[in-house]
């Protein structure tokens, strides 16, 4: 499985970030990907909107009942896969917050209700939401519903967040909310992706 | 791909469904092709790249629909806009009384101090007219928002109201960063000293 | 495994069968071709038919790329495209990874045998020029569909 595109898509659902790693992608124009992003955005509202009754009512009863506190309901955790960028090739730590062991354990996953994984017979799509409503996308070249290989990619994921956070926010050049044009966001998550 | 513009504005078109908002800007995106999508997820895109300053800027223009069903949906649409279009019909009073209601919409899901425009459309069917210009026209200036009517037929002066609201978006941003940097000035670190001499001596 | 619902559209994106089970615990329980799940319909056609754009755009141009599941955080979707133009849903929890043997089961097996076969079954549900644009009302209301679907996916439901 190697992945196809990475998108970032910021909290309006404007595309800021879009990147192909595999040389046969598809070709699509910078306006059919804009397209492509806010379409995504409103998928993960409507498939929170359709989640099915039995699972609304089960909400409301254990949210009643005290039973099971709200905060497991909507952060499921996402379980450690792999080695992947623990270090990066020259060995400096990823995600200088709390280093490297921050990635050696399982996390939560903020996105409670909405649009996750998508398979299609060439493709699988992922989706990770952080906190504050950016959404990270991954596309790769096989179809695959098995559950290791979604923590992985989730993993990734996160771990493009943090590569965000490090080498994106911290750029005093970069106006928030605008395309992302930052030579070492560019080359660590090449380095990330490379590694998979 | 990223390198093809430098700037991104989010623009919003809102309204009752039927006052015409898809038909306003058919011929002022770059793709002619139209998607169907507005009749299932609630939007349709239409982008429109334009220079300004010598940096690119793509305006994707959000086009929500109407319909009851897709409001608690359209409302996550308004996160983030840059710029709210609100239409109504000329010859439908309802459209026009409904306005209010999306400005309270506008209050309630969008940026403070998103930038907004009311536009009156299908101007051209003059024998129909139920809403007159000078109602409109007060009620616009009350509210302190901008205000034009337009048809199908012509509607070129809502692609120059765009254009000048896109531009009062880049102008607005780059107020924001002087006003940052002045703080700078105001706190005795001067970030622009290196870069200004290193200008002025290489242009030459 | 819990099965949720089960969804049939039309090549006119018309839904023309639906059931949930409402109780995870009853299979008796829910709603057939129910009134207030239209809404719920369109959403979940509309999800479905830009993600299946989307999927076309990135897929190869000279085969189909297919749509397969969706999955959220709560939910997975499970959807089987047919050659004529038919889609069946199912809605399920996480832990099912892939239905679409049960689905295409219940395209060629309950789907064609009772109704497809049946000659008293309209060929197409949608019979005006309205009906063919998205406003078909018309469901699958033969009573041998309604039951082998309930026989076959009632013990699924908890």
């Amino acid at each position: 499985m190697a992945i196809q595109t990475i998108l970032v898509i910021n909290k309006s659902g404007g595309l800021v970030y879009q990147r192909d790693f595999v040389p046969n992608a598809p070709r699509l124009s910078s306006n059919e990907y804009l397209i492509l992003a806010g379409t995504l955005q409103g998928i993960v509202a409507i498939a929170s909107q359709i989640t099915p009754k039995s699972l609304q009512l089960d909400g409301k009863s254990s949210a009643r009942g005290g039973s099971e506190p709200m905060g497991n309901n909507s952060a499921p955790l996402v379980p450690y896969m792999g080695t992947l960028g623990a270090t990066t090739a020259n060995g400096a730590p990823l995600g200088s917050f709390l280093g490297p062991d921050y990635f050696n354990d399982a996390f939560a996953s903020w996105n409670g209700r909405g649009l996750k994984h998508v398979t299609t017979d060439q493709n699988s799509l992922f989706v990770y939401h952080t906190l504050t409503g950016i959404k990270f996308v991954a596309v790769s070249t096989q179809p695959t519903t098995n559950a290791m290989a979604v923590a992985v990619a989730e993993n990734l994921l996160r771990k493009t967040y943090c590569l965000y956070a490090d080498y994106v926010m911290k750029n005093p050049f970069y106006e928030p909310e605008m395309p992302i044009k930052c030579e070492l966001f560019d080359q660590h998550l090449g380095t990330l992706v490379k590694q998979l | 791909m990223n390198s093809e513009y430098d700037y991104l504005f989010k623009l919003l078109l809102i309204g009752d469904s039927g006052v015409g908002k898809s038909c306003l800007l058919l011929r002022f995106s770059d793709d002619t092709y139209t998607n169907d999508y507005i009749s299932t997820i609630g939007v349709d895109f239409k982008i429109k790249t334009v220079e300004l300053d010598g940096k690119t800027v793509k305006l994707q223009i959000w086009d929500t629909a109407g319909q009851e069903r897709f409001r608690t949906i359209t409302s996550s649409y308004y996160r983030g806009a840059h710029g709210i279009i609100i239409v109504y019909d000329v010859t439908d009073q309802d459209s026009f009384n409904d306005v209010k209601m999306w400005l309270q919409e506008i209050d309630r899901y969008a940026t403070a101090g998103v930038l907004k425009l009311m536009v009156g459309n299908k101007s051209d069917l003059q024998d129909k007219r139920v809403v007159e210009y000078d109602v409109a026209k007060e009620f616009a200036d009350s509210l302190q928002i901008p205000f034009l009517e337009t048809s199908a037929l012509d509607s070129s002066n809502v692609e120059e109201a765009f254009l000048t609201m896109a531009k009062q978006i880049k102008d607005s941003m780059a107020q924001q960063h002087k006003d940052s940097t002045k703080k700078d000035d105001k706190a005795g670190v001067n970030l622009k000293g290196q870069s200004l001499s290193n200008s002025s001596s290489g242009c030459c | 495994m819990a099965i949720y619902s089960f969804w049939i559209f039309d090549r006119h994106c018309n839904c023309i069968f639906d059931r949930e089970w409402t109780l995870k615990t009853n299979p008796s329980s829910g709603t057939t071709n129910s009134k207030l799940n239209e809404d719920t319909a369109k959403l979940l056609y509309g999800m479905i038919f830009s993600l299946r754009s989307i999927s076309q755009k990135l897929g190869s141009l000279d085969s189909f790329n297919e749509i397969r599941t969706i999955a959220t955080a709560k939910y997975r979707a499970h959807i089987l495209c047919t050659a004529s133009g038919l889609w069946f849903v199912l809605l399920s929890d996480l832990k099912q990874e892939d239905l679409s043997q049960v689905l295409r089961y219940l395209y060629s097996e309950i789907y064609v045998k009772t109704v497809v076969y049946n000659w008293l079954s309209p060929v197409d549900f949608a019979e005006t020029a309205n009906e063919k644009r998205g406003q078909g009302f018309r469901k699958i209301r033969n009573r041998q569909f309604l039951l082998a679907v309930e026989q076959f996916l009632g013990p699924m439901v908890n």
